[in-house]
């Protein structure tokens, strides 16, 4: 009778734990994780045809007119010819932040190979989006 | 009339037995993601590769070795497999797995078969704590003795179909016009030729070691009953050691043995079922049903009355019940 009771409460106790450990894992197991986030942005690259600070500008040396200019008193047809506006260039910032994956995610990420063990023994995210990597991780 | 009624009751058995393969189809059709839902974030019981363009599930073996990799416990990966082998135990192998199905498959050529010692099934357990959880702790993922870098059901169900899928993916999109096709000699990077695609682009094959091994498998699953199964499974191994506590068993009813040794002869594995009847590298695959003294049972059903009779002292054997030589039928 005890091996009966025993040969039945093993398996039992085994699959509660079982079902224990997914639960916990699929609700509460988390794991922190770099993540790169690229984002474009619009910035203002000054405009490599422009003249250097100090040249057509309001406030030209005293020694030294501004290009262009009469040389006596304002310019009389508005600014001097060379002031061009920047130029506005899109460019794609990369920033990093730390986010704690819970398990489920961290499974369907290295099925595609997309976290990896940093020296640091840090996790990274080696992808951003929603498309992983690759099909197959090795 | 007793020779009637185990006529009868064998050739029940032999017909549950033969249930085996439409469940090994059934469930093969299950994990190759039919609704292709992809539910990748679910650890799966079976050796399923999760690079197949057609997996339902993760394999649990390659989220081990990955996690391993990762430094992280995998509590989903570990809660599935005790769960699962704490109730049906190495059933999964016989009965759901695909790539032992496959090797079901390859062993019905008619070729001369031969058996392995069962002490063989010990390597599968150095498979698993080498090449799943020791090498990738230690040197990661990029160790080419990682374990999914060697795994045969990854090359045939994840690498090669991918590489296909790359191969004419890219086909598709070059330029109809063959002038504007590169050669793939003049490639800058001077790769071998046989490793670019039509558009001169270098395509990740698999490896030399992965198709090497993929091969023997299956070559040596002509030779022998599942050799991949009984030799190195790694997740055959979790499930063997599931055997002795798991709520499904198989029994072996030492009152209804007659010495036949057809038990023994049934078990395609090489076990002695009537030694120890849930042995190292049994698949509970059934078979060895046919023989009266052997059948199934349940940590519900302890007094099941077998065809051969009442069986209240019916005992599952956790160690040999017969000693060498003692003159029992093994």
């Amino acid at each position: 009778m005890p091996r009966i009771i025993w040969r039945a409460v093993v398996p039992l106790l085994l699959l509660l734990g079982g079902i224990a450990s997914i639960q916990y894992g699929a609700r509460h197991h988390s794991v922190p994780v770099l993540m790169e986030q690229e984002e474009e942005v619009t910035i203002d690259v000054p405009n490599p045809f422009a003249l250097p600070p100090g040249l057509g500008q309001d406030s030209p040396p005293p020694e030294m007119p501004p290009f262009g200019a009469p040389p006596f008193g304002p310019p009389l047809f508005g600014p001097a010819p060379f002031e061009a506006p920047p130029i506005k260039e899109v460019v794609t910032r990369v920033t990093q932040t730390t986010e704690d994956l819970l398990e489920p995610v961290l499974i369907r990420d290295v099925t595609v190979g997309g976290v990896r063990l940093l020296a640091s023994g840090e996790l990274k995210r080696t992808y951003s989006g929603d498309q992983g990597p690759s099909l197959c991780p090795t | 009339m007793v020779s009637v009624a185990k006529g009868k009751s064998l050739f029940h058995r032999a017909k549950l037995a033969r249930w085996r393969f439409w469940a090994q189809l059934g469930f093969l059709l299950a994990w190759l993601d039919p609704l292709l839902v992809r539910m990748h974030s679910v650890c799966g019981p079976v050796f399923h590769c999760y690079s197949c363009p057609l997996a339902t599930f993760a394999c649990p073996i390659g989220v081990l070795a990955q996690f391993s990799a990762l430094h992280v416990l995998p509590l989903i990966a570990i809660g599935t497999l005790v769960a699962v082998g704490a109730v049906v135990g190495s059933f999964v192998c016989g009965w759901a797995c695909p790539f032992g199905f496959l090797q079901d498959l390859l062993a019905r050529i008619p070729t001369p078969k031969f058996s392995l010692p069962a002490w063989t099934g010990v390597f599968r357990y150095v498979v698993l704590i080498a090449l799943v959880l020791a090498i990738p702790y230690w040197y990661g993922e990029e160790h080419e003795l990682f374990f999914c870098c060697v795994c045969p059901a990854g090359t045939l169900e994840g690498a090669i179909p991918n590489t296909v899928q790359l191969v004419l993916s890219r086909q598709a999109n070059v330029h109809p016009d063959p002038t504007q096709q590169e050669p793939a000699a003049s490639d800058p990077a001077g790769q071998d030729a046989t490793q670019q695609d039509a558009a001169g682009q270098a395509v990740p094959w698999p490896s030399r070691t992965r198709i090497v091994i993929l091969v023997a498998v299956l070559a040596a699953a002509l030779v022998a009953w599942r050799p991949w199964c009984t030799l190195l499974c790694p997740l055959g191994a979790i499930y063997a050691v599931c055997n002795r506590f798991s709520m499904v068993f198989m029994r072996f009813h030492s009152d209804r043995c007659r010495d036949c040794k057809v038990c023994r002869s049934l078990c395609r594995g090489g076990d002695r079922p009537n030694r120890r009847v849930d042995g190292l590298r049994c698949v509970r695959c059934m078979e060895c049903q046919q023989c009266q003294a052997v059948s199934i049972g349940t940590v519900f059903s302890p007094g099941e009355k077998g065809p051969g009779g009442p069986g209240p002292e019916l005992v599952t054997l956790d160690r040999p019940r017969f000693p060498s030589g003692s003159g029992g039928c093994g």
